[in-house]
């Protein structure tokens, strides 16, 4: 049981999922700051958002990204960042699985019965669960080892 | 451990803050910086619609265009989509050549096309890319002639146009 509850609950396991969690949006934010253009036209498959809004989206989407993994990885603000972070999930998995369940395959915004696009949908739903589930361990068990804030993360505990 | 929801949720605003000032201003000094209103698929002066994805050089028809080619019956229609796409229906005549599958699939409908003749492509709607996408890989294959049907499958079936259904043929 211990062993179970150190597993899931433990400070390693946080700190693991803190440092790669937030190395995979720092990662995923790099190449949508460079290339704000495709990352809108990437946005604008979805068919969700309203048009207007796509473009102002598609330039500061990638910067809370960034700002939420270096943060997350530093331990400064880590609840915040976790917490926007895993908004950020559910959201992305909300948007996946309603295109998957209508047909829109979201590597080209194209309506299809393919199911070649339902298992790429799929796949990349399954990675934001993944994803979201690490974040969901930040927020609930995060005791801030390896972390700048920790002084004062436990001092208010 | 627990500090409260409010304070957390505070953090994050702050972040979302920073960034959208950070993105903005980023933005507006970067050179592939982006307009914040995006402009889709934009009507010309005509009121013909350009497809977001038009660049310079992709050669784009009106569905009324797209008519006359059709009965001159010496134009090639190709249709970008998926093949489980393309068998539930299609243009009429229309080959599939999947863009996702161009080069698997070009061997096989090659000897159906002509570099000589002009080409048709064209994909679920308006707001569909794949069609422009086949279009600038056939030029690559030196077939010249080929243009887009920007108002794809949707605008032929909502004019009533001659579809078939099934396999390519």
């Amino acid at each position: 049981m211990s062993i179970v509850k150190t597993l899931l609950a433990g400070k390693y396991t946080t700190m693991l999922f803190r440092l790669a969690l937030g190395a995979i949006f720092i990662y995923a934010s790099v190449d949508k700051i460079a290339h704000p253009a495709d990352f809108a036209r990437a946005i604008f498959y979805y068919r969700i958002l309203p048009v207007p809004l796509v473009n102002v989206l598609a330039v500061v989407l990638p910067w809370a990204e960034l700002l939420a993994g270096i943060l997350l990885i530093l331990g400064i603000f880590t609840r915040g960042s976790v917490l926007l972070i895993n908004l950020m999930l559910i959201v992305f998995i909300v948007a996946i699985a309603y295109n998957v369940l209508r047909g829109v395959d979201i590597a080209c915004g194209c309506f299809t019965v393919s199911p070649t696009a339902k298992k790429h949908g799929l796949s990349l739903l399954y990675r934001d669960i993944g994803m979201l589930l690490m974040g969901l361990q930040i927020y609930f068990f995060d005791r801030g080892l390896l972390s700048l804030a920790r002084r004062n993360q436990t001092r208010g505990s | 451990m627990q500090k409260g929801f409010g304070k957390t949720a505070t953090q994050a605003l702050l972040i979302i803050l920073l960034s959208g000032v950070v993105g903005i201003v980023y933005n507006a000094t970067s050179s592939k910086g982006i307009s914040l209103i995006g402009h889709w698929a934009e009507a010309d002066s005509t009121g013909f619609l350009i497809p977001l994805s038009y660049q310079k050089g992709d050669s784009l028809i009106t569905l009324a265009e797209a008519i006359t080619k059709y009965q001159s019956q010496n134009t090639i229609f190709l249709d970008a989509r998926y093949k489980e796409d393309y068998e539930l229906g299609h243009v009429r005549g229309a080959i599939n050549l999947s863009f996702d599958d161009f080069y698997e699939l070009l061997p096989e409908v090659e000897e159906r096309l002509s570099k000589e003749k002009e080409i048709v492509t064209y994909c679920g709607e308006i707001d569909c890319d794949i069609s422009l996408f086949l279009g600038r890989l056939l030029k690559e294959e030196g077939y010249e002639r080929v243009m887009v049907m920007v108002q794809g499958w949707e605008g032929w079936t909502k004019a009533g146009l001659p579809t078939s259904k099934g396999p390519n043929p």
